[in-house]
């Protein structure tokens, strides 16, 4: 091994996997040893056992589409908002100096904080779960959009100019292109958080989904399903990172990796 | 009449947190004849990319002004075409479609668009680069494009700022056959920056020094070498013989400016 040194394609997913591998080792190792308790932590067969009663017996595929329903619903909502938002903060300084300081304030509002405010407000139903992603995302993506938006280099805007672009077009045309990646990038991330907080509201006062699933596994002290349920979140996650990113380097060939 | 007329223009930029102003441009005053070739030369820190940035509108004058045809300019736009020392093509457009941006803002249909734009990329050697984004281009291909997006909007006047100052030496005398080639058969009125003295003489017919800085003009001298201009033409006696007076003068300021 040497500093930088480049691996192979199928060295690179052989290692990912062989670091899987060794986890389901660990755990098996650490549960059929007999070194945890099996009611603390079920062992790995027992696992996807319990994962398949699941998804059987139970109808944890519709809990399962609910949440993914939750977690789209208020992204898309909140990517709806913040981008126009983040687009005219990153552009025009005076919009950034006159939203900036509350944006940049209320995104550290924890959004799991809001649950019970929210369920004042909408009650327990499918509106206070969108918003409190949406209220989880939505701060995050308005920043970070604007930046880079923002970021454009000054030469490529002079360009446009002396090109006979209007103020409108250079956003439009230089602006925007130029940040599409990054936002797409932005996306990507953000949705990530907003799997953590669509679980943290499906804990409260909730009668379907894979948070609402884990909540009760809990009173029945039935880790395997809470495991199973972790895991199909982390795999879901996998997935739609995987799609993002094949997505952005089908729009954007033109950009560096 | 002469076709870009510039008159006691100077720059003062502000002084950074209570210092004092910096002035980087005396007043300067400088007639532009339409179709000529004018290389300002001058050491680095003159003021030579401030007098350009203020000819197309990036910067604005502190004192004086600019008259493009009789009117007056007031900030960047179609008339005046600017080609930069960085490498400023839109990374998301096409060989093409960088070529055609201008157009696109004229409001220029898309057929006759592609047209102008494929002829363009022709005439700089590009016409098999066309649906190249500019990462797949090398940087003397960069600058070709640039100076083909600049060019296919007609400007009046060509603004170039040290636009091979990035390149190696072997492409940076191509590129300026092909600048020189370009301008000897279009007939365009351009005006070159450059600190490299050979490039001066080669391209231009009107070689403008600057002082150190502030910059004011310290010679301004005709380039009577004949059309079309071969490379060789860079050993004859006369062309080394222009290049020995630009030397000193320039030395001179280099000094001048404690290096």
């Amino acid at each position: 091994m040497r500093p930088l040194q480049p691996v192979s394609a199928s060295a690179r997913i052989g290692y990912g996997l062989a670091f899987f591998a060794l986890f389901v080792a660990l755990w098996s190792v650490a549960t059929f040893g007999g070194y945890v308790q099996r009611l603390f932590l079920a062992d790995p067969l027992t696992m996807v056992g319990e994962g398949w009663s699941l998804m059987t017996r139970y109808g944890f595929g519709f809990d399962i589409m609910m949440t993914i329903w939750r977690v789209l619903g208020g992204f898309v909502l909140a990517v709806i908002v913040a981008l126009p938002i983040g687009i005219l903060m990153g552009a025009y300084k005076p919009i950034e100096a006159f939203l900036e300081p509350f944006v940049s304030f209320a995104r550290y509002l924890p959004a799991s904080a809001f649950i019970p405010l929210l369920i004042l407000w909408a009650g327990i139903g499918e509106t206070q779960k969108l918003l409190v992603i949406f209220i989880g995302s939505v701060f995050q993506l308005i920043l970070m959009i604007a930046v880079s938006v923002g970021s454009i280099r000054r030469d490529l805007v002079d360009a446009a100019y002396t090109l006979g672009a209007t103020d409108r077009s250079v956003v439009r045309r230089v602006m925007l292109p130029n940040a599409a990646p990054e936002i797409a990038e932005i996306f990507r991330l953000v949705l990530g958080w907003a799997w953590t907080y669509v679980i943290v509201a499906e804990l409260i006062g909730s009668s379907s989904g894979i948070g609402h699933m884990i909540t009760d596994s809990q009173a029945l002290l039935n880790t395997g399903q809470i495991i199973f349920g972790i895991i199909v979140i982390g795999l879901i996650g996998l997935i739609s990172d995987f799609l993002f990113k094949a997505v952005n380097q089908r729009l954007f060939p033109w950009a560096r990796t | 009449m002469s076709k870009l007329v510039i008159e006691n223009v100077g720059k003062v930029f502000p002084g950074q947190r209570g210092g004092e102003p910096t002035r980087a441009l005396m007043p300067t005053s400088l007639n532009v004849a339409d179709n000529d070739f004018i290389t300002i030369l001058g050491p680095s820190g003159c003021g030579k990319s401030t007098l350009l940035r203020i000819i197309g509108g990036l910067e604005t004058a502190s004192e004086g002004r600019i008259l493009l045809d009789g009117a007056p300019v007031a900030g960047p736009g179609a008339d005046r075409g600017f080609v930069f020392q960085s490498y400023t093509l839109f990374p998301w457009l096409t060989v093409q479609q960088n070529i055609a941006f201008g157009l696109r803002e004229k409001g220029v249909s898309d057929a006759e668009r592609l047209k102008i734009a494929r002829d363009w990329a022709a005439r700089v050697g590009l016409g098999s680069f066309v649906d190249h984004f500019p990462k797949q281009l090398s940087g003397g291909m960069q600058q070709r494009t640039a100076i083909a997006r600049a060019l296919a909007n007609d400007p009046k006047i060509l603004l170039l700022d040290e636009p091979f100052g990035a390149l190696d030496n072997q492409t940076r005398a191509l590129m300026q056959e092909m600048l020189l080639g370009i301008w000897e058969r279009e007939q365009k009125t351009v005006l070159f920056v450059t600190h490299d003295i050979e490039e001066a003489i080669f391209v231009g017919s009107r070689v403008v020094v600057m002082s150190a800085r502030p910059g004011r003009i310290k010679a301004d001298i005709r380039v009577d070498l004949p059309h079309p201009r071969p490379y060789t033409i860079k050993t004859t006696p006369e062309f080394v013989a222009l290049k020995e007076r630009l030397v000193e003068e320039i030395r001179a300021e280099v000094i001048a400016a404690g290096h």
